[in-house]
């Protein structure tokens, strides 16, 4: 299968007079064609900013200082405003968090979808019947009445449907999910997946799922790549992640979850992230792993594969194995 | 569900019309916005809000400073007069003198209307049997070329120029004259009817002759018959447009007529072709411009947009004199400023008292500053200019030590507490009322400066509510008794609004009008001024001149003492 | 239409309201001191004719029978007739009205064309050295006097450049609007000010949106985005508070008119009132009370068809 997106080594820092956030620090991982690959990590692990410079979204003061970004082996980093906009919405689209923001609330919904079609020579009508097709793709009810109403008409779930048939107006063959599940209630989240893993089917899309959900990362996803503190310390795919860990952090998330035994005490990972701005030399997970070393504060670790397919950024990912797995049911 | 924003309520909107007569417009929290950053913040977003917030403010005064200084710079140079940019060509038309005031007229109908902003305009427009003289002392004959009296001095035969003719062409009769003459006497709203009461009756026995009966032998007559509302107008002019018409343009025969008057923009005043004199007048037309705000009118003049300018600012005189193009004036007038007393209030009601403040005040001081040394001090309650001044009589001077005599004397040896009206916007006044805050406390008295609006003061005034105020007074005709009435006759105008009555000043006042021999005339008024200054109900301070100011390509700009605009020969 | 119904209850709600400033005005006027007709005659009239001046002025019926007859007048069209100038007050309004209303309308066309860019650069390139700058500058106009303004614009502009004419009207339409430059630039700074920090943080909001962000991910063009997305959210609450600020400005307008010699309605407004022109005050009072209703009327209604979040009542 052939790569559909390649990031490596990419560096987008956010550049103050006062200082440097270093928010993705070095990232590397490739998408396959067809394949939902996730990048999890907690608030301000780096995930979304990776999400954006790959779109090339970054607010001022960020900037993408260093690395590649390779979109069917074309680099996007060196590609003009113009030309980027090409990619956008047909080559590669996005779909946001919180629907309600993410959509203009002085446009019908019709009116955004239209704006996807870009510059595509379509008669009104054909627009329309089109804007209908998509609403009626994603699973919104009346569609030729809907198209008229504005985003605050819909409810919280319909808004997210709305946005992904925006988002897919224009047949984009990588798609890309900031959350797009976290603001919607439970049994919302599970019609949206179900949705998007249906539309990935049905038009042969990729999609790269951001989230700090690790299960919607077991619903959906065929690989994952672990971030903590801009850098990723894990790729694996997803079987092989719960199973068997090679990183301390991933280690720490998953042990975090709750299993849903009785009386069941929740282990959160000790500490805090570090502060981007000022990142510990050696690893960033360091001060608070209970398996470092001096070793490890010293030295940043690389991101080295350790079997097929799966990549850690540990001096001393076999500790971890010794560690009873997950699917068996120990701790 | 769906976001609903409520609307606001119609009252509330009309807050937002009512706010800015409070000065409340929301001023408030743009200044205050960027000061009131706070000093907590918790989290690093909040922090950098306050650091750019501080920058921000640091920046800003620097800024500040730097445009101040910048403002400051070009303010001075720019107050220097420096008119080099301001050579455009003057008014569109070279044959119409552009003249700003800065009131507008309100009626044009001479009989109904009240105010020097009309009053001025009728020496252009219309004319009467007879006519001030330009130096407004005496009379001469006008539109009457000749008169005749009866010995008893009770009927007077005014011959009649002929061919005299209206500005719209119609020929004037002694119809004209004999309506004129009696709608001026028998309007009661007017209050110049005043002036024709003396006569009993007009007739004409031929068409080139108008006979005048008077009541009894009127001095003032002949300056009665030369005023505006005596003037002859058009009774076919008047019966065709109306009284309310008639009020926006009247119809008389002098060398230029109302033709159009656009209300608080201008007066345009045209030249009428069918004047009897048909040299006169030079100019096409006359426009009388609204320009209230004093800084306008002067920049209009120094630009060249206007050739004339009245009322000009005192300050602002010498720089405009100094201006090559520009001559500034102070054209002899009839006004008399007097500090009018209520002679029916302790202390003010004994006349010792009275002369008392006279002396206590420095009027030269009061000049120098107020009016930067223009204008005369007075030495009679009769305007310089009038008929029958007498330069002789013996008027209080500035004497504080002679003063607080007075005051100890008359029992106020400890002083007392009075106050002063000044009129607001009246910029000459509050300076005068701030000096003589000083003057007067020399000699033990507390002056209070109380700064009222037009209007209420107008109520005080009638109502004998207030202690003191300054008015300006100006004569409308060229006869003292107009003057001697308002001044000395209670039943008038309580004298001036002072309240005061002196039944022997009254007996001398009525017997000058009714004296013919101008010697002994001259001899009555002597006595009045004399009387007049001895129990100065009120003190006359100054004479002061018309501020008038125009380009110096304008020749013949000839304004009387009674006010009266004369542009027969006027050119630019 | 849900508009139009609105409308119509808002405009009969402005009729007790208007009714309320019919009373306001009518004793606010006959409570300051000051007798028309004594001022009407000036210092040289007797107490006789004062009283026969009043009588012909209807001033000595009781004051309800006058606010009778004010209200009779005025629902008839009759605006009174102006005690100054002896012809009726729709006379005297007409033409001046439309001098305000000429000046209302050019400062808010100069507030546009000074605030929309100067607000949306500021909050595009926010606290940027230009940011900076436009808003320093925009307090000090806040901040100086109008009057100020205007006679320094008038040294500036009208006697050292001889650019535009020193106050005044004019007499033809290109007169009127050289002459209605400066006093609308000098109101406008006021304004300025606050559009622009209103327009400046709505779009500094906006800007940070996720709207704005998934528009640009859709590949539109950044022209687009800025116009569709941008501006036409930002503009929502400046559009609205700028015609709240005109109405504003017909307060105004006396300072303006007095300055620049305009012959507007302000400026009769104040001369009224120094004169106790009831009928000129009254009715200038009444039709601008009006005038205030059915701006903010059109407001709250352009508001709702601006934004379709908004519901109106």
């Amino acid at each position: 299968m052939a790569d559909i997106l390649e990031v490596k080594n990419l560096k987008t820092y956010f550049i103050t007079k006062e200082m440097t956030v270093k928010a993705v620090d070095n990232v590397s991982f490739t998408i396959r064609q067809g394949e939902t690959f996730a990048l999890v990590g907690e608030s301000g692990c780096g995930k979304s900013a990776t999400c954006r410079s790959i779109l090339r979204l970054i607010h001022k003061p960020g900037k993408i200082v260093d690395g590649h970004i390779l979109y069917k082996g074309k680099e996007l980093t060196a590609l003009s405003q113009k030309e980027m906009r090409q990619i956008r919405g047909k080559e590669i689209a996005m779909i946001f968090q919180e629907p309600m923001t993410a959509l203009n609330p002085v446009l019908t919904i019709g009116e955004q979808i239209f704006e996807a079609f870009g510059d595509q020579k379509m008669s009104k009508k054909e627009k329309t019947e089109r804007a209908i097709e998509l609403l009626h793709m994603v699973g919104i009810p009346r569609p030729e009445t809907r198209i008229k109403e504005y985003p605050h008409q819909f409810s919280g779930g319909m808004r997210q449907r709305a946005m992904i048939a925006i988002a897919l107006a224009a047949k984009p063959q990588l798609l890309l999910a900031d959350e797009p599940t976290t603001a919607l209630d439970v049994t919302i989240q599970d019609q949206i997946i179900n949705l998007l893993n249906d539309l990935k089917a049905k038009l042969g899309m990729s999609i790269l799922l951001i989230t700090h959900d690790l299960g919607v990362v077991a619903q959906m996803c065929d690989r994952v790549a672990v971030m903590y503190a801009g850098h990723v310390v894990e790729i694996a795919d997803t079987l092989t992640l719960f199973s068997s860990p090679r990183h301390p952090y991933t280690y720490g998330l998953l042990s975090s979850l709750p299993t849903g035994h009785e009386k069941e005490r929740l282990i959160p990972i000790p500490g805090s992230p570090p502060d981007l701005a000022n990142p510990p030399q050696g690893c960033p997970f360091a001060p608070r792993c209970r398996f470092a070393e001096d070793r490890c504060r010293e030295e940043l670790p690389a991101l080295s594969e350790i079997s097929p397919d799966h990549l850690t950024r540990c001096h001393f990912p076999e500790k971890l194995s010794e560690v009873k797995s997950f699917v068996e049911g120990g701790r | 569900m769906q976001n609903a924003i409520i609307m606001r309520s119609n009252g509330a909107a009309l807050i937002g019309f009512v706010a800015p007569f409070f000065g409340v417009v929301g001023r408030y929290p743009a200044v205050t916005a960027p000061i009131s950053a706070g000093d907590i913040s918790f989290n690093r977003e909040e922090r950098n809000e306050v650091e750019s917030m501080k920058k921000f403010l640091k920046r800003a005064i620097v800024l500040l400073m730097a445009v101040a200084m910048v403002f400051s710079v070009t303010g001075c140079s720019s107050s220097g007069g420096d008119t080099s940019g301001g050579s455009q060509a003057a008014t569109t038309d070279p044959n119409q003198l552009v003249i700003a005031r800065p009131e507008d007229s309100d009626n044009l109908d001479p009989v109904t209307q009240d105010g020097n902003v009309n009053i001025w305009l009728f020496g252009l427009t219309m004319e009467g049997l007879v006519r001030a003289s330009d130096d407004g002392k005496s009379i001469e004959p006008w539109l009457a070329e000749s008169w005749d009296i009866n010995p008893e001095g009770t009927q007077y035969t005014f011959h009649l120029k002929p061919g005299v003719k209206f500005a719209n062409g119609t020929e004037v009769t002694t119809e004209d004259w004999i309506w004129s003459i009696e709608r001026a006497r028998d309007t009661e709203s007017s209050a110049w009817a005043f002036a024709m009461e003396a006569i009993e009756s007009v007739e004409a026995p031929d068409e080139n002759t108008l006979v005048i009966t008077l009541t009894e032998p009127w001095a003032p007559i002949l300056a009665d018959l030369a005023m505006f509302n005596a003037s002859v107008q058009s009774k076919a002019y008047y019966e065709e447009v109306g009284e309310e018409a008639y009020t926006q343009a009247p119809m008389g025969t002098g060398p230029f007529y109302f033709a159009e008057w656009q209300k608080g923009e201008y007066v345009l005043l045209e030249k009428n072709t069918n004047y009897w004199n048909p040299d006169e007048p030079k100019l096409d037309s006359v426009k009388f411009t609204v320009v209230p705000d004093d800084n306008s009118r002067v920049m209009q003049l120094q630009a060249g947009q206007v050739d004339a300018i009245t009322f000009v600012p005192w300050n602002r005189m010498e720089e405009l004199d100094a201006d090559p193009d520009i001559v500034a004036v102070g054209l002899p007038s009839t006004e008399v400023r007097n500090m009018i007393f209520n002679n029916t209030i302790e202390p003010l009601n004994d006349a010792r008292v009275r002369r008392a403040l006279a002396m206590a005040t420095d009027r030269q001081e009061l000049m120098d500053v107020a009016l930067y040394g223009y204008g005369e001090l007075a030495t009679s309650f009769m305007s310089v200019n009038g008929m029958y001044w007498n330069e002789n009589v013996d008027y209080p001077e500035y004497d504080p030590e002679g003063a607080k005599e007075l005051l100890t004397e008359a029992g106020y040896g400890d002083g007392f507490e009075i106050t002063l009206a000044l009129d607001s916007g009246n910029t000459i006044h509050a300076t005068m009322g701030t000096l003589l805050k000083e003057q007067w406390a020399e000699v033990g008295i507390t002056l209070n400066l109380e700064t009222l609006e037009k209007g209420t003061i107008n109520e005080r005034m009638n109502n004998l509510t207030l202690d003191l105020q300054i008015r300006p007074w100006t004569n409308d005709m060229a006869d003292p008794s107009q003057q001697a009435d308002y001044s000395c006759i209670y039943d008038n105008a309580m004298c001036l609004m002072s309240g005061w009555q002196n039944d022997e000043v009254e007996a001398l006042v009525n017997e000058a009008k009714t004296e013919l021999d101008p010697e002994k005339r001259q001899e009555l008024y002597y006595e009045i001024q004399q009387m007049m200054a001895d129990e100065l109900p009120f003190f006359s301070m100054f004479y002061i001149p018309y501020p008038v100011a125009y380009r110096s390509n304008v020749e013949n700009f000839i304004q009387t003492p009674l006010g009266a605009y004369r542009f027969q020969e006027t050119t630019k | 239409m849900q508009q139009l119904n609105y409308a119509i209850k808002r405009l009969l709600q402005m009729i007790p309201v208007l009714l309320c400033v019919t009373i306001l005005v009518f004793v606010m006027m006959r409570l300051i001191p000051g007798n028309p007709a004594q001022i009407m005659l000036g210092e040289k009239a007797t107490p006789e004719m004062v009283a026969a001046k009043e009588v012909e002025m209807g001033l000595d019926k009781p004051y309800i029978v006058q606010y009778g007859i004010f209200l009779r007048d005025l629902v008839t069209g009759n605006l009174g007739e102006s005690i100054q100038y002896s012809i009726p007050v729709s006379d005297l309004l007409g033409s001046r009205m439309i001098v305000t209303v000429s000046l209302a309308l050019m400062t808010a066309l100069f507030v546009v064309l000074i605030s929309f860019p100067l607000g949306y650069y500021c909050g595009r390139h926010k606290n940027g050295i230009g940011d900076n700058i436009i808003r320093v500058l925009s307090l000090v106009a806040l901040s100086m006097p109008q009057f100020w303004i205007g006679i320094l614009l008038l040294l500036l502009f009208g006697l050292q450049l001889g650019w535009v004419p020193i106050s005044g009207w004019g007499v033809t339409f290109l007169d009127h609007v050289r002459c209605l430059i400066l006093p609308s630039i000098t109101g406008a700074l006021g304004v300025c000010t606050l559009m622009i920090k209103n327009l400046r943080g709505n779009v500094a909001n906006v800007m940070g949106m996720d709207f704005v962000d998934f528009a640009r991910s859709k590949g539109i063009s950044e022209g687009r985005v800025r116009s569709r997305h941008i501006v036409k959210n930002a503009l929502i609450s400046t559009v609205t508070l700028l015609a709240l600020r005109i109405v504003n400005l017909l307060g105004y307008t006396v300072v303006i008119e007095t300055v620049f010699g305009l012959p507007g309605v302000g400026a009769l407004l104040v001369e009224a009132i120094f004169r106790r022109d009831y009928a000129v005050v009254q009715s200038v009072v009444v039709i601008f009370a009006a005038l205030v209703l059915i701006v903010n009327l059109i407001t709250d209604i352009s508001y709702s068809l601006l934004d379709p979040r908004v519901e109106l009542e």
